[in-house]
């Protein structure tokens, strides 16, 4: 026997053999892990990566240096007080750098990252955890090299919690101009988009001189789709940025971060595309193990709509609504006359499920029994005047979760039924917590009735009917996210921040 | 795609005799589509049936077609009816 004299970095061994889309698979997360790192790949300009401790220069934890893995030079801070530390937090069980009022600048000239305000397409994706501002005039930058400034060229990204501007948690691209005092595009995301104190994955596909407004820029949070709300129309400038570029500030040592960092990705040019901004999320979430809010609460099932990769279709027909929990309770429905329809409706911008009230139902069993307490959210829409449809049931007649609309009232069943409130033709976000005598439906947020809803489990699922396929659904379903117990509050919080935002539901 | 109830006085042969017509016409059963990529997915919840039959009564059997199978498949067709009583809640 001849010993292998090398080494060895993962072994893989599968009993059968693979489909070719799965040999793919497995050969890019192979390639991506241990031969071409995405960001290497996608010829990342800017690519910072605190869990490679190789690229920081330290002192006692102080990071006087932080090298690019990028294309482009190194970052450095030479006073003491404004450099973030090393080696105190981690992520996921990898380093990041923490950063209390810190900053590191860009060794490059202030021309390096034109790219990021002349009309290049360009993306950023970073791990990254804003601190909750503290002084009320506060914002905190990712980078930037304009100052956070209209009356600058150049570009920043930065998190904004003002509250004597009435932000609330914005996370804001500010691509100025200079000239004329207006920016080319401040795509500012919507109130509650990130989570002060919670490492998330942001990324931001920008295309700033875009002829078409809603197409110049969009974030996304985690791997959620993008939020585009850029509606500026000015052109883009070819002068060098103001200010050297710098990471924890946003230029001219304006906007310190608070908060911490543990990888920032910038892509431009011909790489800069959609599915490539995805490919650097799920690089990003794989590595951080940043999860989605309905996996950070424990979603037991998860199903949206704006996931096309989760929708198996024929000509716009649903056979599949594939669940996104890790679970595989996937819904489905094998005749076609009853299989709801996608890609015909949307709901902020993103895609819904259509039922048509009369026979469109999907349905799915849960691998084991769900005993109360539990807790749905769901996000629909009814089309009906005075309907008597259900949002969702159980699967069957004797495990039933039951969220239903009849006699102009929201319902509740699981063996006996509260109700109240007044149904509407608007989109709603739902949350019933299914908890004996102690059961309640919240609407947007706010409270419309408690009582008991029974005592039966659950063991599956039916979207847009009735548990045997009756009673159907007039109106389109977005998302439902299903937990195998309660919530604290500032989970359901977050689960309810996260889907307003996201379908552009006011709570 | 307008949908119509129709109703047959036996599921089989009436409404099974009928829907073999329609589904080996249609050629079902169809393998559904990634709606991200387009591509087939064989090993994808298929979609094996045209429409489902509900039992009203002994001799009252009802299903929804659209109007365009009615038009394509007549033999066999059940009679136009009222759409099925819906159970009372819950």
């Amino acid at each position: 026997m001849q010993p292998f004299d090398g080494a060895l970095a993962e072994l893989i061994m599968v009993d059968g053999t693979l489909t070719a889309d799965e040999i793919t698979l497995v050969e890019d997360y192979l390639t991506e892990k241990w031969i071409t790192p995405v960001p290497e790949a996608l010829g990342a300009t800017l690519w910072l990566d605190a869990s490679d401790t190789s690229t920081i220069v330290e002192s006692s934890g102080s990071v006087s240096q932080w090298n690019n893995k990028g294309s482009l030079g190194n970052f450095t801070q030479a006073i003491s007080a404004l450099q973030p530390t090393t080696g105190a937090s981690t992520l996921n069980g990898l380093n990041v750098l923490d950063f209390a009022s810190d900053y590191l600048v860009s060794a490059d000239a202030a021309s390096a990252y034109n790219d990021l305000h002349n009309g290049e397409e360009y993306i950023v994706a970073a791990v990254v955890k804003f601190g909750t501002v503290a002084n009320p005039n506060d914002f905190y930058g990712l980078f930037g090299n304009n100052a956070r400034s209209t009356v600058n060229i150049g570009a920043t990204l930065y998190f904004d919690d003002r509250l004597s501007l009435s932000r609330n948690e914005w996370l804001v691209n500010l691509i100025s101009k200079g000239s004329g005092g207006q920016p080319v595009a401040a795509n500012t995301s919507s109130d509650n988009f990130v989570t002060p104190n919670e490492f998330a994955v942001i990324s931001l596909l920008a295309d700033p001189d875009n002829g078409t407004a809603a197409d110049r820029s969009g974030f996304a949070v985690n791997d959620g789709s993008l939020v585009k709300n850029n509606t500026d129309t000015f052109a883009v400038s070819a002068s060098d940025a103001t200010y050297t570029m710098q990471v924890g500030a946003v230029g001219n040592s304006v906007g310190e971060l608070t908060g911490s960092v543990a990888e920032l990705v910038v892509v431009t040019g011909a790489n800069a595309t959609e599915s490539n901004r995805q490919q650097l999320v799920t690089y990003l979430t794989e590595k951080w193990d940043v999860q989605p809010v309905p996996l950070q609460v424990g979603a037991t099932a998860w199903f949206d709509a704006s996931d096309p990769y989760t929708i198996i279709e024929t000509s716009g027909s649903v056979s599949e609504w594939r669940d996104k929990s890790g679970n595989g309770y996937d819904l489905t429905q094998g005749t076609g006359t009853a299989q709801p329809t996608t890609g015909t409706r949307t709901l902020n911008g993103l895609n819904v499920l259509d039922f048509d009230g009369s026979s469109d139902y999907l349905q799915g069993a849960f691998g084991g029994t769900l005993s109360q307490p539990n807790t749905i959210f769901a996000v629909f829409q009814n089309d009906a005047a005075s309907p008597a449809d259900y949002i969702y049931d159980g699967d069957d007649g004797t495990n039933r979760h039951a969220f239903y609309l009849s006699s102009n009232k929201y319902n509740l069943f699981a063996g006996g039924n509260p109700n109240g409130g007044t149904i509407d033709t608007d989109p709603h976000i739902s949350k019933a917590v299914f908890n004996g005598a102690g059961s309640s439906l919240f609407i947007d947020g706010s409270s419309v009735f408690t009582g008991s809803v029974g005592t039966q489990s659950m063991d599956g699922i039916t979207v847009g009917a009735r548990y045997n396929g009756a009673n159907f659904l007039d109106g389109a379903i977005a998302e439902l996210i299903v937990v195998d117990g309660t919530l604290t509050a500032d989970e359901i919080s977050r689960v309810e921040n996260y889907l307003a935002n996201k379908w552009g539901i006011t709570l | 795609m307008t949908m119509h109830w129709y109703t047959w006085q036996t599921k089989n042969p009436g409404f099974d005799t009928w829907h073999t017509a329609v589904k080996t016409g249609l050629g079902m059963p169809w393998i559904g589509e990634n709606q991200a990529t387009g591509e087939p997915e064989p090993d994808a919840q298929q979609t094996t049936d045209y429409t489902a039959v509900v039992e009203v009564a002994a001799d009252d059997w009802r299903a929804p077609v659209s109007d365009l199978i009615a038009g394509t498949y007549p033999d066999g067709l059940g009679t136009p009816c009222d759409p099925p009583p819906e159970p009372e809640l819950p």
